[in-house]
């Protein structure tokens, strides 16, 4: 028979909060994390608002480590551990050869990486800051910090990544290569990032509002997602609760231009084709889209059209909404916590909604669920990403059965 | 194996300090010889290596591209000027490795941030920042619309590319796909090489740095993976066949056992491409794998490439029709 993939625990760093509980609340009661960038000064970009995660505390210690990583690593290192407490799975003293890891984000160590820069510019070379930088450098401490050692892997598909680390570890499960897999993305706001992200105007002068007519790009956010994935065989024999099942995944790429999306979704309309078929469902039993929704104004009507083509009829009957205006656009760590919160939506019966929506869209006419979250039930469920790149990830979630 | 679970090498291309190509690697390790010096940098016009102009590339993607060019022509898929009628774009995809990417771009990118401001990033220059970027310009410069990824796991990197490929291409994802790795030696990063060599055998991890190589070099290799079938239909003749690959959490040290063992084998011989080329990071299983596929027809047994730390491997061997 074939190898289910189960979710079992989750945990989420956010500009909502520390933990899931704060990411859940703050997206129902419409929430938004978005306020003034204090960690560094702002000058400069188009913007100082930013979905940073604030009120935030760790001790290296608590995972073996002399001194503090990365800022984004301990966002992945706090996430994880939420996630493994939830699902009640200790760490192990030894390295579980059955027990893997999907990591992905879209900017590694980028804190890292300035004072790196910083030091090298005044003729210093901070070694230490560069190999905390290295993308790798997250996998290590974290494998040795709950005692992972299966299968592991470290990607980058831009803001595609989040949804990406979910399939992989998806796939980790069903092919038997380990009975527990852990998928966390995660980014943290840095000065370069945000500059670049400024400059190619991605970013918004005014305030994300995602779907509504007078979008006029996005803010950025931080932090990380993180799910046990499971062998359901395995949770059922432990006695662990399936939250959610992941049912299928695809990723790809427009191979069209790095920025611009693609005409029409083409690359979306395909990776959501090819996650339902891996899932194997009809689209027709699709209850709740969590969309990538960045609210720029040329992404968010290519997705509503590939959500159209693949869904047909069906899409003008569901809620499709976007959280990115509560958490910032959480960059490599968007796609997990969306999946995160799709999950929530289909054990909770609440859609959460898009928040700072103002006008409808002629382009975007589908039910968005506008500022305020909405009592549903939801069985079966997509969650979208797309990133700088062409990269596109889509993960299709469900109840168990 | 059942046919359509068999995925074929039928091309490869590299780039590094000895030039363009897969030969003068190959014939380095015939000779058995380590090069001179310190550093072995890639030496090549990298405009002669691409379907179509580009207006700015970072070196570790120009590697990447130059190994593509020369791949897609060694594996018979008549795509120059990347046109290919006949092919399914959608059934094509991209797997890469690298363990720092773009860093020229990015150092060119935070120096104009530190310096000036943030409103004076560059947009044209901070596209080519993604880690993701030598990825999604394969992707572009092919037309590939299938699955398409970039791994970051230090000098295992490559290993983890072609291993995501195979089970990507055994799921049925994918029919063909451009896998390895790339790597440049930049600036930042032989800055931080010098700074930690010194002393980091003491270190407690696998050391991404940590190099048993006193020879560092730069560079890409890429492989050209197809179904048994795709293959068949356009009547190309394979290199290899690539058998089973394993890519483990850090510190694991056993990817080459884990993969002789998923590729079905009783062993399996290592071919390491730093004795001829340096060591090239991301980018270093894929120049061995590149150089397996291409000794892989007269050897006896299987063949391995398998990263510094032995977290990543894959195998592969001789094509059977």
């Amino acid at each position: 028979m074939k190898r289910r993939a189960v979710i079992t625990g989750m945990g989420v760093v956010s500009s909502l909060g520390r933990d899931l509980n704060a990411f859940w609340q703050g997206l129902i009661e419409g929430r938004s994390g978005i306020a003034p960038l204090d960690r560094f000064d702002p000058e400069g970009l188009r913007n100082i608002n930013a979905g940073q995660v604030r009120e935030f505390s760790f001790e290296p210690a608590a995972f073996g480590l002399a001194d503090a990583p990365d800022i984004a690593t301990q966002f992945l290192l706090m996430a994880a551990r939420e996630a493994l407490i939830r699902a009640a799975i200790a760490p192990s003293e030894e390295r579980d050869p059955g027990f893997g890891a999907s990591f992905a984000t879209n900017f590694g160590g980028a804190n890292s990486w300035e004072r790196y820069v910083a030091g090298l510019l005044v003729g210093e070379v901070p070694a230490a800051a560069f190999e905390e930088f290295a993308f790798g450098r997250a996998a290590e401490h974290t494998c040795a910090a709950f005692g992972i050692g299966g299968p592991c892997a470290l990607l980058s598909v831009a803001c595609a990544s989040g949804g990406a680390a979910l399939g992989v570890a998806c796939d980790m499960i069903r092919l038997g290569e380990a009975q527990v897999a852990l998928a966390v993305g995660y980014d943290a706001l840095a000065p370069t990032p945000l500059s670049g992200l400024s400059v190619l105007r991605t970013m918004t002068d005014e305030m994300i509002r995602p779907f509504s007519a007078d979008r006029s790009g996005t803010l950025f956010g931080e932090g990380a997602g993180a799910l046990v994935i499971e062998d359901l065989e395995h949770a059922r024999e432990r006695g662990a609760r399936p939250l959610a099942e992941v049912l299928g995944w695809a990723e790809n790429n427009n191979a069209y231009h790095v920025t611009a999306p693609d005409q029409g979704g083409a690359g979306m309309t395909r990776v959501l084709r090819d996650a339902i078929a891996d899932a194997n469902i009809d689209p027709r039993t699709v209850d709740y889209v969590n969309a990538h929704g960045t609210g720029t104004q040329p992404h968010d009507p290519a997705e509503v059209q590939a959500v159209k083509n693949v869904l047909g009829e069906r899409a003008r009957e569901i809620p499709m909404s976007s959280i990115k205006a509560a958490t910032g656009h959480m960059m490599g760590a968007a796609g997990a916590a969306e999946a995160i919160a799709t999950v929530m939506a289909v054990n909770e019966g609440i859609v959460p909604p898009t928040v700072n929506y103002r006008e409808p869209d002629p382009e975007c006419d589908l039910d968005h669920v506008p500022n305020v979250a909405r009592e549903a039930t939801v069985g079966r469920a997509i969650s979208i990403s797309a990133g700088i790149g062409g990269n596109n990830s889509c993960v299709v979630l469900g109840a168990l059965d | 194996m059942a046919d359509e679970l068999r995925i074929a090498i039928t091309g490869v291309g590299a780039v590094s300090g000895l030039g363009t190509g897969i030969e003068p690697i190959i014939e380095a390790l015939r000779a058995g010889h380590e090069p001179p010096g310190d550093l072995l940098e890639a030496d090549y016009a990298p405009e002669e290596f691409r379907e179509s102009p580009k207006t700015y590339m970072d070196p570790a993607c120009e590697h990447a591209l130059a190994a593509c060019w020369l791949a897609v022509r060694s594996a018979g898929l008549g795509w120059e000027g990347a046109a290919h009628s006949g092919f399914d774009s959608e059934r094509m995809g991209a797997s890469i490795g690298t363990a720092f990417g773009p860093l020229d771009s990015m150092l060119n990118m935070t120096g104009r941030v530190q310096q000036k401001g943030m409103r004076f990033g560059s947009p044209m220059i901070f596209t080519h920042t993604f880690i993701n970027a030598p990825a999604a310009l394969i992707a572009i410069e092919y037309d590939l619309q299938g699955p398409n990824m970039t791994h970051s796991l230090g000098d295992a990197s490559g290993a983890a590319a072609i291993a995501y490929a195979l089970t990507m291409m055994r799921a049925g994802r994918a029919d063909l796909m451009l896998v390895g790795g790339c790597e440049a030696l930049s600036d930042p990063l032989l800055a931080a090489v010098d700074e930690t060599t010194d002393g980091l055998e003491a270190r407690p991890t696998n050391g991404l740095l940590r190099t048993t190589h006193d020879l560092l070099g730069e560079g890409a290799a890429i492989l050209v993976l197809e179904t048994a079938a795709h293959a068949a239909a356009r009547g190309a003749e394979p290199l290899a066949e690539l058998t089973g690959a394993a890519m483990l959490a850090p510190c694991r040290g056993d990817a080459g056992e884990r993969a002789v063992i998923a590729a079905g084998s009783d062993c399996a011989r290592v071919i390491d491409a730093a004795s001829a080329c340096g060591h090239t990071f991301g980018a270093s299983v894929a120049l061995s794998a590149a150089c397996c596929a291409a000794l892989v027809a007269e050897a006896e047994e299987p063949l391995a490439a398998v990263s510094r730390d032995g977290s990543g491997a894959v195998v592969m061997e001789r094509w059977r029709a």
